[in-house]
């Protein structure tokens, strides 16, 4: 089988994610418009009433907001940083997620920020954080940086799909709406894989792939740096920057796990996605657990020895107010990892799924426990003596956001691994098909026979 | 399944470590009282005994409250109780006696004080002796066109009740600040007598106010000695520059923009350098 037939069997191989919806697939996406549709009404409520309308009072002026934002920002800095170094390594095994790794990127750096906008009383004011930026104050390094290192995300995954944009382009085998066809003809450039062409690709690609690690590190810096620069107790902490950087990429491998499992179910790429996939990337996820661990203990226990006054007030607050979150965010989600991957039985597919979610769910309530807290525990007295104003709670209006960044994250990766292939196939032809490491001749066979199948 | 097994165990130790409450040892701790005791002249030649009585228990120091303290001068067998006055919450016991208050000496002009805490039913009875010599210190401010200058006399009280200059002793001399006293010459007094030029620079209150003090310290024969007069020398208040921290500056400082300028210029000319090889792989094709 040569190339051009392993290419055509590949196409027909993911044909029908990219030509038709299963009813299932319909129904997933009107409920997830939905959501995203509930959100737009909050945000609109919110826009017309103003912030009363959430949790948020004089003290807590980041609630639900801020901590999605910083969360969806640490997972998308950290999966283009995976998604970069894996473009740095040479192995069979990455061709099969790598597609995965940076469509999580663009989504998340695209949801993040709409996040810290609805943070801002006057949205009207907007604008002039760029017609009067101060470039002294981290808000406008982070408006600086978010902005140039979406550019650079939407750059590198355009430089990603463009191989398979010709393939698509290609391949009349297709059955695709003519506008679609054209879009792929417009976004392919005119790529013919030539080796020419392929060379310079490769050339500017790992350029990009060096700048994305280096943008990574330095926008979450920048975000980490948004706290640690003031002198809130619970924020002024000389290692929030790499302590971000650690639960960031935590999150962001959490998030690849559960999106690979989610998408070996539904699309069936078991002979793609494999055992082995799961298991380095549980092996990573409880080493980075170990280091999360780690800095969040040094953390906590410096601020404890110190005891400087508010501090203390502040983990009286977290032992007491908030101890069961503090107890799941700082110690199922270091331990769970471990326990998981140390034991030989428990290291199945599903359980490294699983706790790959409960670390999605701990690092975010980690990130609350950074943001509420602290607001909450000012070192000027809190004026009014209201529970609203004293302790934060959110409300519907919130709840309904963030359901919204969900299902817009979910939206829009489904409507994408519709539009190009979840499993990059120029990667797998140039890669591990042709060493017939990652897809032996029983897979190729079985492709075959299947598709002869569907065609009679 | 040996080695799971340790793995288990290690991880739950170290569980159990983490999650254990912190441990606090119920031992009786052994307190160490003290008694310290020391006598001040004030510039209105009044003087006061200072007593202080506190507990050390482990490194921190605990001062005991409503403790009675007895002051007495005593001469061989002669005791005259000069008062009794109870600890404040520091553990402090402060007697003020005014300069009319005659007190024993000895052949060599030495009064002997002596505090005394009687035993309770928690604490044993404790007592502290000195002995010194009674001195009038006064102060001379001089201002002349060559500057201003000021004198310290020390005269000791002898056995006959007249003055008489000390042979030497430090002095100190300072001025009252916000929150303590700042030295502003620490000199030598030689046959009852020492001299120094003021400076010149010191800002005082808001019209140039000082309150200056000359002290003798601590010393073996007179013990703490003290006189203070007013006067207007200080400079007043110095306005300071301007705040001129970059960072609340209109501009940022310049090393942030060169910096933040390399590293956006960075950025976009690989942007455009990857735009650029994107027209040419499209020509290419």
């Amino acid at each position: 089988m040569d190339k051009s037939e392993k290419k055509l069997a590949l196409v027909k191989e993911f044909a029908p994610m990219l030509e038709r919806s299963t009813k299932n697939s319909k129904i997933f996406m009107v409920f997830m418009l939905l959501v995203v549709l509930l959100g737009i009404y909050a945000a609109i409520r919110q826009m017309v009433d103003g912030q009363e309308v959430t949790g948020m009072r004089d003290n807590v002026v980041w609630g639900f907001y801020g901590v999605n934002f910083l969360y969806i920002l640490g997972v998308s800095y950290a999966a283009a940083f995976i998604s970069a170094i894996l473009h740095f390594i040479k192995t069979n095994w990455k061709s099969s997620i790598v597609r995965i790794v940076e469509i999580v990127t663009v989504l998340s750096l695209m949801i993040g920020p709409f996040f810290i906008f609805l943070c801002i009383g006057r949205l009207d004011r907007l604008h002039y954080l760029f017609m009067y930026p101060r470039i002294q104050s981290p808000i406008t390094w982070d408006v600086i940086a978010i902005t140039t290192d979406l550019v650079v995300c939407i750059v590198y995954l355009y430089l990603t799909f463009l191989p398979d944009f010709a393939i698509l382009r290609d391949h009349d085998e297709l059955k695709l709406p003519k506008w679609r066809k054209n879009l792929y003809r417009y976004l392919a450039i005119g790529y013919k894989d030539t080796p020419q062409q392929k060379a310079r690709l490769h050339k500017i690609t790992r350029s990009m792939s060096a700048m994305i690690i280096m943008m990574a590190i330095t926008v979450y810096t920048i975000l980490a740096w948004i706290f640690s620069l003031t002198l809130q107790p619970g924020w002024n902490s000389t290692i929030f920057a790499p302590y971000f950087m650690v639960a960031g990429i935590y999150a962001g491998l959490s998030v690849i796990i559960v999106s690979m499992y989610i998408l070996r179910r539904v699309y069936h790429l078991e002979d793609y996605i494999k055992r082995r996939h799961f298991t380095i990337a549980g092996y990573v996820m409880m080493i980075l657990a170990l280091l999360f661990g780690y800095l969040t203990f040094s953390e906590y226990f410096s601020r404890w020895y110190s005891n400087k006054t508010y501090d203390i007030q502040l983990l009286n607050s977290l032992f007491d107010r908030y101890f069961w979150y503090f107890i799941f965010g700082n110690y199922v989600t270091v331990f769970l990892p471990v326990v998981v991957i140390m034991i030989p039985k428990l290291r199945t597919i599903k359980l490294i799924s699983i706790t790959a979610a409960i670390a999605v769910l701990g690092i975010w309530i980690n990130r609350y426990l950074i943001v509420v807290p602290t607001l909450e525990n000012p070192y000027i007295p809190i004026q009014d003596n209201r529970m609203e104003f004293v302790y934060y709670s959110p409300t519907w209006v919130e709840w309904a956001l963030i359901a919204a960044g969900i299902g817009a994250f979910c939206l829009l990766f489904t409507l994408i691994t519709k539009f190009v292939p979840v499993i990059p196939i120029q990667e797998l032809l140039d890669g591990p098909v042709q060493k017939g490491k990652l897809l032996p001749k029983e897979t190729w066979e079985k492709m075959i026979v299947k598709q002869k199948t569907a065609e009679s | 399944m040996k080695l799971s097994f340790k793995l288990n165990r290690a991880l739950l130790s170290i569980v159990a470590l983490l999650i254990a409450s912190p441990m606090h040892a119920q031992e009786e701790v052994e307190i160490d009282y003290t008694l310290t005791f020391k006598t001040v002249k004030n510039p209105d030649f009044s003087r006061s005994m200072i007593a202080e009585f506190y507990g050390m228990a482990d490194r921190d120091k605990y001062p005991i409250y409503q403790a009675e303290i007895t002051f007495l001068n005593v001469l061989d067998t002669q005791e005259v109780v000069l008062g009794t006055v109870k600890t404040d919450k520091e553990g402090i016991a402060k007697l003020d006696l005014t300069k009319e208050q005659n007190y024993l000496r000895d052949e060599d002009a030495y009064m002997t004080f002596r505090a005394v805490f009687e035993e309770t039913e928690g604490i044993d009875a404790f007592e502290e002796e000195l002995a010194i010599i009674d001195l009038n210190l006064t102060m001379e401010l001089n201002e002349s066109e060559d500057g201003r200058s000021i004198t310290a006399y020390a005269n000791m009280i002898n056995a006959e009740g007249e003055e008489e200059p000390i042979e030497e002793s430090d002095i100190y001399f300072k001025v009252q600040g916000m929150l303590g006293r700042l030295t502003v010459d620490p000199g030598w007094l030689e046959y009852g007598e020492y001299t120094f030029d003021f400076p010149d620079d010191i800002p005082g209150d808001k019209d140039g106010n000082l309150e200056i003090y000359a002290m003798i310290q601590d010393n073996y024969d007179y013990g703490d000695v003290t006189q203070k007069a007013a006067a207007q020398w200080g400079t007043g208040p110095i306005v300071s520059p301007a705040r001129t921290a970059k960072l609340w500056t209109e501009l940022g400082p310049e090393w942030m923009i060169a910096v933040l300028t390399v590293l956006l210029i960075a950025v976009w000319a690989n942007i455009i350098h990857t735009i650029y090889n994107l027209n040419q792989i499209k020509k290419e094709g």
